[in-house]
């Protein structure tokens, strides 16, 4: 089972067990055998991308675990954290426009380089719902159509629409499907029925695990898939889908 | 290698709650999440099969009016009312109805809550964001729920993206409950609330909260049974808009003793509610 949306660090509003052992721990005792893992404490960070070489320790260290680099293009040195991501094998950059402060309408030249990479693209528009943000550190979600127009400019790249809430990726669901290399993780698809609700969609190959440990409980996460789904669709969501995904990635 | 089937068994046993649950927060589909229902017996077949399949036993229900209007007017509670009792009526007494009053016409709503509650048998009161907790209106029907012996529910958030004006605040909660310290009430949204709330409703013994709202945050279950006591936590999914089984996740997988955990899946919302609520021969 691969759980493609684990992060590690300390964060700021929420006491969390956030140590790579702690977050490592939690994903496994509910089934994960690998782990896409990324850095929170990069995430308010100058330089975000400092926090990369913790979780590139960790991927080395543990064969379960394959790194998962922030990447902020605004960022001088961007495009050496791409050779980076390349040199070490991982196979998936996260962005997280709203935190570092671009718009994905100006994003097309840096999508084209991740893209010559041959590395996948998170676009992460939520870590954290902005009625429960600090006061003094709010971030608003990053708009999803944006994220789905931006695959659709760049069609040879795999693009993982990261932390959209049930209905958002449902509204989406028709722009999805007609991109190939295009995806939506499960981390924050809330709501009774809200899985099946995507599968009856048409998205059940599309659909990633991913539990946003440790901000949120990963038995949580699984909940929403063993109690509505069935074994074969768990199976796609679970394991199949990332397995694809990543494919791309290597 | 595990195979998904029994990868899948093996998170449903993690899950297993060991035990009857009560749910203290849910809605009609009707009233939220967009979902093309058959009335009433359609509601409660896919309403009630989504919590089964999670292991809820039991469900208080309020609904909040097919509009769900954030000021409604009498007879708007009404029609809410009536669509829960038909829902209780048709789930063979899964669903446990909560009657639904606005604050804004209180002798409204004391005669709806001695229709309902006394009348019809509903076995608590729902309080949603007409009014903050801290209007006076409230004062009768807080008063009404003493004589009557039943909790009230009181909607309740902490948004930094700024409350409703008739949204009440934690701290709203404990200006009601200290006017009324008789009265039970439940907070609504632990998670909405965060750790401020809890602060804010700590000194305040006849206040429970609902472990519903917002995000499986990790931690949140156990800070609020370490500040508030387990005896002062009961379970709530706010269903439809939440998952049933992920918010039961937030008690099962949280790290609590196995008495802990019952008393906010069970113990405490039984002790809570009227005896007419039938939960004494389901343990």
């Amino acid at each position: 089972m691969i759980d493609t949306c684990v992060w590690t660090g300390h964060w700021g509003s929420l006491a969390i067990p956030g140590t790579p052992s702690d977050v490592i721990d939690s994903v496994t005792a509910v089934g994960a055998t690998k782990i896409l893992l990324s850095p929170l404490n990069g995430v308010w960070a100058h330089n975000l991308h400092a926090a990369n070489a913790g979780v590139y320790a960790v991927a080395a260290a543990d064969e379960r675990v394959l790194a998962a680099p922030l990447l902020d293009p605004t960022l001088p040195t961007w495009i050496e954290q791409v050779q980076v991501a390349v040199d070490v094998g991982a196979p998936l950059v996260r962005w997280l426009p709203a935190y570092s402060g671009f718009a994905l309408q100006s994003a097309d030249e840096w999508a084209r380089i991740v893209t010559e990479a041959q590395r996948i693209l998170w676009v992460q528009t939520r870590l954290e719902d902005p009625r429960r943000q600090h006061p003094l550190g709010v971030v608003p979600d990053v708009d999803a159509a944006a994220v789905i127009d931006l695959a659709r400019r760049h069609p040879d790249l795999a693009v993982v629409l990261g932390g959209a809430t049930w209905k958002t990726v449902l509204d989406l669901a028709p722009a999805i499907l007609s991109l190939p290399h295009c995806y939506a993780d499960t981390s924050m698809v809330d709501g009774v029925d809200s899985a099946l609700r995507l599968i009856d969609a048409g998205l059940e190959t599309r659909l990633l695990y991913g539990s946003h440990a440790p901000l949120f409980m990963p038995l949580g996460a699984m909940a929403r898939i063993v109690f509505d789904v069935d074994n074969e669709t768990a199976h796609l969501i679970l394991h199949e889908n990332a397995s694809t995904l990543l494919d791309c990635g290597r | 290698m595990t195979s998904t089937a029994d990868l899948l068994r093996l998170v449903r046993d993690r899950l297993n709650p060991g035990g009857p649950v009560i749910d203290a927060h849910v809605h009609p589909l009707d009233n939220f999440g967009g979902f093309h229902i058959d009335g009433v017996r359609g509601d409660v077949d896919r309403l009630c099969g989504a919590a089964r399949r999670a292991g809820i036993t039991r469900a208080c229900l309020f609904s909040l009016h097919t509009t769900v209007p954030r000021d409604p007017t009498p007879a708007q509670c009404r029609q809410a009312n009536d669509y829960a009792l038909a829902m209780r009526d048709t789930s063979d007494g899964f669903f446990l109805p909560f009657c639904y009053v606005s604050p804004t016409t209180p002798d409204a709503a004391v005669a709806e809550i001695d229709r309902c509650v006394g009348g019809e048998g509903m076995v608590g009161i729902k309080l949603w964001v007409a009014q903050r907790a801290t209007d006076p209106r409230l004062d009768p029907i807080l008063r009404r729920s003493v004589d009557l012996a039943v909790p009230v529910l009181q909607h309740a958030w902490r948004k930094t993206t700024g409350n409703l004006p008739g949204e009440s605040f934690p701290a709203d909660v404990a200006d009601l409950a200290r006017r009324h310290p008789q009265a039970r009430i439940i907070m609504a949204h632990l998670n909405g609330c965060n750790p401020r709330g809890v602060e804010d409703v700590r000194d305040c013994d006849n206040v429970y909260v609902d472990t519903s709202g917002g995000d499986p945050e990790t931690g949140m279950v156990e800070l609020a049974v370490e500040r508030l006591g387990a005896h002062r936590v009961v379970y709530g999914s706010d269903a439809p808009i939440r998952h049933f089984g992920v918010t039961l996740a937030k008690v099962v997988g949280a790290r609590l003793s196995d008495a802990d955990k019952r008393a906010v899946l069970w113990n405490n919302l039984k002790g809570l509610l009227p005896e007419r609520a039938g939960l004494g021969g389901v343990e």
